[in-house]
C-alpha cells in the first residue's frame, strides 16, 4: 500500500516533472527508475523467501497445503525476475546479476521439488533429510546474489541522485519536494518492507528450530522402547514408524511403511477395527485405549496395549498416532498371578471396603458351592454367620481403618447347601481401601479339635478315675496284706494246733487231711505275698543308677541256690553294665535264674544255665539260657501273664508271678522281655534295656 | 523271779492270733505272765493304770507285743502315748503286724518302736518268730528296768 502510494506519487512527480522541466527530466526519470529496480528487487527477495517459508512449513507440518502457497511465491519471484530483466535492459552488469539470480533460483526450485517428490515416494522423513536448509544449495545465495542486485542499483541511485540534483539546481521546490517525498515515502516503504523480510527471516529462524526441534522429537521418538505408529485414518497405511515400532513387529520400515495396521493386527478384521477407531475419527474421544495382540513378521504374537490419537492437519490428510507398548511380560505376570489365583487350594480374595467381594478364587467356589458370580453379587456379610457379624465388622473396620493385618480370625460362612463352614482369614492390608485376604477352611481341623479337646477332657477324666481306682486298689492291698493273710495263718495255726494237741487221736486219713489244709493256706499265703509284691512293683518309684550285672547276677545266683544241690553248671560271661533300679533288676535276675535252674533240674549233672549279655547300638541286652525242659512256643503269649503257668503244680512250683514280675520290671525301665524254648530242649529268655536315658513307661496298677 | 509280775502285755484284737502267740510263748517257757488286751484304748488303761484297770497293781510290763491294725486306737497311736510318757518310754515294744506297707513300718520306727516284725501267714514260721522275739527281749536283752 505505502509502496502503491509511493510509486504513485512518484509517477506523478515524474509526469509533473517532465511537463514542467523537459531537460531536467532525463537525469530524475533514471533516479526514478532505479528506485523502481531497487523495489523489484526487494519485491523479489520477498517472494523467494515467502516461498522457502512455504515449504519448510511444509516439511514440519507434512502439510501439502503449503506446497500450493510455495508455488505462487515461485511464480511472482519469476515475474518480477522477468519485469527486473525488462527494468534493467541498460545495464549489462544488473543483468548478469539477474542470471545469476535466477540460475540459483532455479536450483533452490528444484531442490524442493526433489524434497516433494521424496515425500511423496518415500516419505516426509526422508525429505527432511533430503533438503538441506543451510550450506551451498541453501536460500542463503540467492538472497547474497538479490542483495548485491540491490546494492548496484543502490550505487545508482547515489550518483543518479547527484546528477540529477546538479543538472536541475533550478528545480522549482515542488520538484525538490516531489522526490524529496517520494524518498520518505520509498523509506517507509523500505522500512516496512525491511520489517516484513526481518520478519521473514524470524521465520526462517522459527523454521529451522522447528525443524531442529522435530529432529530432535524425532530422535527421541526412536529413544523409546515403545512402539510410535502413524498410519492414514483412511486407508490405514503406516506412513511413519519408530525404531521402538520396528523393533516390536520386527519388520523394517521400509516394510512396514508400505504396510496397514491391518497387516499386523490378527485380533481385527478390517471393519472391526474401523468400528473400534469410530469414536476417535469422530471425535467422541480425544484417545483411544486398548489392549491387543501384534503379529510379528516371524509369525508370533506380542500382548500390546496401545493408546490411539487423532492428528488432523490443514488439509484433508488425517492421520491416527498410535503409541503401542508390548506388555508381554506384564501379561505373563498377570497370567501367573491368574494362575497362581486359580489353582490355590486356598481361598484367595480381594474385598473393598464397601462390603463386597472383587474377586474370589474358585476355591471359594469348591469350598463354600457359591459361583463367583453368585460370590461377588452380594455384600459378603450376606453368607457370614449372624452371630459372627459384629466380629467380622470389627476385624474389617480395624483393618480399613487401622491398617492392622489380620493374622488369625475365624468366621462362619454359609455354604450353598445352607451348612456352616469355619474360616479362618490371614489378610495384609493394602492402600485403597482393598482387603486382600485368604482363607483357610477349618472346619474339619475345628471339629477335629474339638474332638481331641473331648477326648482330652475325657482322658482326663479317666485319670482322675484311674487314680481313685488306684488308691482304692492300694487300700485293696493293704487290706488284703492285714486282713487276708490273718485268717490264712489261723487256719494252718489251728490246723497245726489240731495236729501237736489231738496227735494221738487221729488215724493216718485224719492227719493226711489237715496237712492239707496246712499246705494249702501256705499256698494261699504264698500266692498273696507274690501278688502284694506283684502290684507294689507298679507303684514303687524307680531308681535310677549305673549298675554292676555281673554283680546283680552273682547275688541272684547264691540266692536262688546257685545250682549245686542240683548238679547243675552255671556259666556267665562278663555282662555290660545297665542303667536302673538295683533292687529291682535284681528281681529280675532273681526269678529268670530261680525258673532256668528249677526247669533244668530234672537234667542233673548234665543241666547247663548260660547268662550272657551284650552291647547293642541304644540297647544292652542279657540273655539266660537253660536246656531245661522248654516250652510249647504255641503258649509263648501266657509265660509273662499274671498266673499263668504251663506247667502243673505237681510238676513244678510255682505261682505263676515270677515272670509276670519280670516283664514288669523290663517294661518300667523302657525295655522288654521276651522267650525262645523249644519242648524239651530248653528255653532262653532274654530282655533288653535302653543304654542311657531311660525313659521308663510309669504304668499305673 | 516274780511271777506275779507281768512279763509281756500282748494288745491283739484277733483272738486267734492272740490264742496262738499265747500257746506259742507258754509252751516255749518264755513268759507264764501274759496279759492280753483286745485294742488299743485297753493298753493304754493298763498301762496307765486307768479305766476298766484303775487301782490294779502289778508294775510295768517287761515287753510289750503291739498289734498296728486295731479298732478304736491303733498300734501306731499307742506307741506314740507310750513314747510320749516317760514311765512308759523305756518299755520295749514290738510291732507285730500282717502288714507289710512301709508306711507303717516307717511311722512306727518314727515314734520309737524298739522291733518291727511281721506276722509270717504259715504257723510254724508264726510261732517261731514268736518264740524268737519273746527270747530276745526278754532273756537276750537287758532292759533298763
Amino acid at each position: 500500500m505505502v509502496f502503491c502510494l509511493a510509486l504513485t506519487l512518484l509517477a506523478a512527480i515524474a509526469e509533473y516533472a517532465h511537463e514542467e522541466s523537459h531537460r531536467a527530466s532525463q537525469a530524475r526519470t533514471w533516479v526514478t527508475h532505479t528506485l523502481i529496480v531497487m523495489q523489484r528487487a526487494m519485491e523479489l527477495e520477498n517472494a523467494v523467501m515467502l516461498m522457502e517459508v512455504d515449504h519448510r512449513a511444509f516439511l514440519v507440518r507434512n502439510d501439502p497445503g503449503f506446497l500450493a502457497s510455495r508455488d505462487g511465491y515461485h511464480q511472482q519471484a519469476t515475474r518480477i525476475l522477468a519485469d527486473l530483466r525488462i527494468l534493467t535492459r541498460d545495464n549489462a552488469g544488473q543483468r548478469s546479476r539477474l542470471d545469476t539470480i535466477a540460475l540459483l533460483l532455479a536450483r533452490r526450485v528444484e531442490r524442493m521439488r526433489e524434497t516433494t517428490e521424496f515425500s511423496k515416494r518415500e516419505s516426509i522423513d526422508a525429505a527432511r533429510a533430503h533438503f538441506d536448509p543451510m550450506g551451498q544449495n541453501s536460500i542463503e545465495p540467492l538472497r547474497g546474489a538479490i542483495a548485491e542486485l540491490d546494492q548496484a542499483e543502490a550505487r545508482l541511485l547515489e550518483s543518479r541522485s547527484l546528477d540529477a540534483a546538479e543538472r536541475s539546481r533550478k528545480l522549482d521546490w515542488l520538484l525538490l519536494l516531489g522526490p524529496g517525498l517520494g524518498i520518505v515515502l520509498l523509506g517507509v516503504g523500505l522500512y516496512t518492507l525491511l520489517g516484513q523480510l526481518r520478519r521473514s527471516e524470524r521465520m526462517g529462524q522459527d523454521l529451522a528450530c522447528a525443524n531442529d526441534e522435530a529432529q530432535r522429537a524425532l530422535g527421541l521418538l526412536d529413544a523409546t522402547h515403545d512402539g510410535v505408529f502413524i498410519y492414514d485414518a483412511d486407508t490405514l497405511h503406516f506412513s511413519y514408524v519408530n525404531t521402538g515400532a520396528v523393533n516390536q513387529v520386527g519388520y523394517a520400515r521400509v516394510e512396514l511403511l508400505g504396510m496397514t495396521a491391518l497387516d499386523i493386527k490378527p485380533g481385527f478384521d478390517e471393519s472391526g477395527f474401523r468400528r473400534l477407531l469410530a469414536p476417535l475419527l469422530a471425535g467422541k474421544v480425544e484417545s483411544l485405549a486398548y489392549e491387543t495382540v501384534h503379529r510379528r513378521k516371524d509369525g508370533t504374537d506380542v500382548p500390546v496395549e496401545a493408546v490411539s490419537r487423532y492428528a488432523k492437519s490443514g488439509n484433508d490428510a488425517q492421520s491416527v498416532v498410535t503409541i503401542v507398548r508390548d506388555i508381554s511380560v506384564r501379561k505373563q505376570a498377570e497370567d501367573e498371578r491368574d494362575r497362581f489365583f486359580n489353582l490355590s487350594l486356598d481361598m484367595l480374595c480381594i474385598a473393598s471396603a464397601d462390603g463386597y467381594f472383587k474377586r474370589v478364587s474358585p476355591a471359594f467356589t469348591k469350598t463354600l458351592g457359591w459361583s463367583v458370580e453368585e460370590l461377588t453379587a452380594r455384600p459378603f456379610l450376606d453368607f457370614v454367620h449372624p452371630d459372627d457379624h459384629a466380629a467380622t465388622l470389627a476385624e474389617v473396620e480395624r483393618q480399613v481403618r487401622a491398617g492392622e493385618a489380620v493374622l488369625q480370625f475365624e468366621n462362619r460362612y454359609q455354604h450353598k447347601d445352607g451348612s456352616w463352614r469355619m474360616l479362618s482369614w490371614k489378610s495384609v492390608p493394602q492402600t485403597g481401601g482393598l482387603m486382600y485376604a485368604t482363607a483357610r477352611d477349618v472346619t474339619e481341623s475345628k471339629a477335629i479339635e474339638l474332638r481331641i479337646i473331648n477326648l482330652n477332657r475325657e482322658l482326663t477324666d479317666r485319670q482322675i478315675a484311674l487314680e481313685a481306682a488306684n488308691k482304692e486298689l492300694e487300700a485293696f492291698t493293704y487290706s488284703v496284706s492285714h486282713d487276708l493273710r490273718a485268717p490264712l495263718r489261723h487256719i494252718g495255726g489251728y490246723a497245726r494246733i489240731l495236729q501237736e494237741d489231738a496227735v494221738g487221736q487221729l488215724d493216718h486219713n485224719m492227719r493226711r487231711y489237715l496237712d492239707a489244709i496246712s499246705a494249702s493256706a501256705r499256698t494261699m499265703g504264698t500266692l498273696i505275698d507274690e501278688l502284694l509284691a506283684f502290684s507294689r512293683l507298679g507303684r514303687q518309684p524307680l531308681e535310677q543308677t549305673v549298675v554292676d550285672m555281673n554283680a546283680l547276677a552273682e547275688r541272684a545266683l547264691i540266692e536262688v541256690g546257685d545250682g549245686r544241690q542240683s548238679g547243675c553248671r552255671v556259666q556267665v560271661s562278663a555282662l555290660p553294665a545297665a542303667q536302673g533300679d538295683p533292687t529291682l533288676l535284681r528281681q529280675v535276675w532273681t526269678n529268670l535264674l530261680s525258673n532256668a535252674l528249677k526247669y533244668s533240674a530234672k537234667r542233673g549233672d548234665a543241666a547247663q544255665v548260660e547268662i550272657s549279655g551284650e552291647q547293642d547300638g541304644e540297647v544292652t541286652r542279657y540273655r539266660v539260657r537253660d536246656n531245661g525242659v522248654g516250652f510249647d512256643m504255641r503258649y509263648v503269649d501266657k509265660l509273662f501273664g499274671v498266673f499263668q503257668r504251663l506247667h502243673s503244680q505237681e510238676e513244678f512250683e510255682g505261682t505263676g508271678v515270677g515272670l509276670a514280675i519280670v516283664q514288669r520290671i523290663v517294661s518300667r525301665h523302657g525295655g522288654r522281655v521276651w522267650a525262645e524254648g523249644e519242648r524239651e530242649h530248653g528255653a532262653t529268655f532274654t530282655f533288653e534295656l535302653p543304654s542311657a536315658g531311660i525313659q521308663p513307661m510309669e504304668d499305673m496298677a | 523271779m516274780s511271777y506275779q509280775h507281768v512279763e509281756i502285755l500282748l494288745v491283739e484284737d484277733s483272738s486267734a492270733d492272740a490264742e496262738m502267740t499265747l500257746r506259742t510263748l507258754k509252751r516255749r517257757g518264755i513268759a507264764n505272765n501274759v496279759e492280753w488286751v483286745k485294742d488299743g484304748v485297753e493298753a493304754i488303761d493298763y498301762l496307765f493304770c486307768q479305766g476298766t484297770y484303775a487301782g490294779r497293781a502289778n508294775g510295768v510290763p517287761k515287753l510289750v507285743l503291739l498289734d498296728l491294725k486295731m479298732p478304736r486306737m491303733d498300734g501306731l497311736q499307742v506307741l506314740q502315748k507310750m513314747k510320749a510318757d516317760a514311765l512308759t518310754r523305756t518299755i520295749p515294744v514290738v510291732m507285730m503286724t500282717s502288714s507289710r506297707e512301709e508306711g507303717d513300718l516307717i511311722a512306727s520306727y518314727e515314734l520309737g518302736v524298739n522291733s518291727y516284725v511281721v506276722k509270717p501267714v504259715d504257723f510254724d514260721k508264726f510261732a517261731e518268730t514268736v518264740a524268737q522275739v519273746g527270747m530276745y527281749w526278754l532273756i537276750a536283752n537287758e532292759a533298763p528296768v
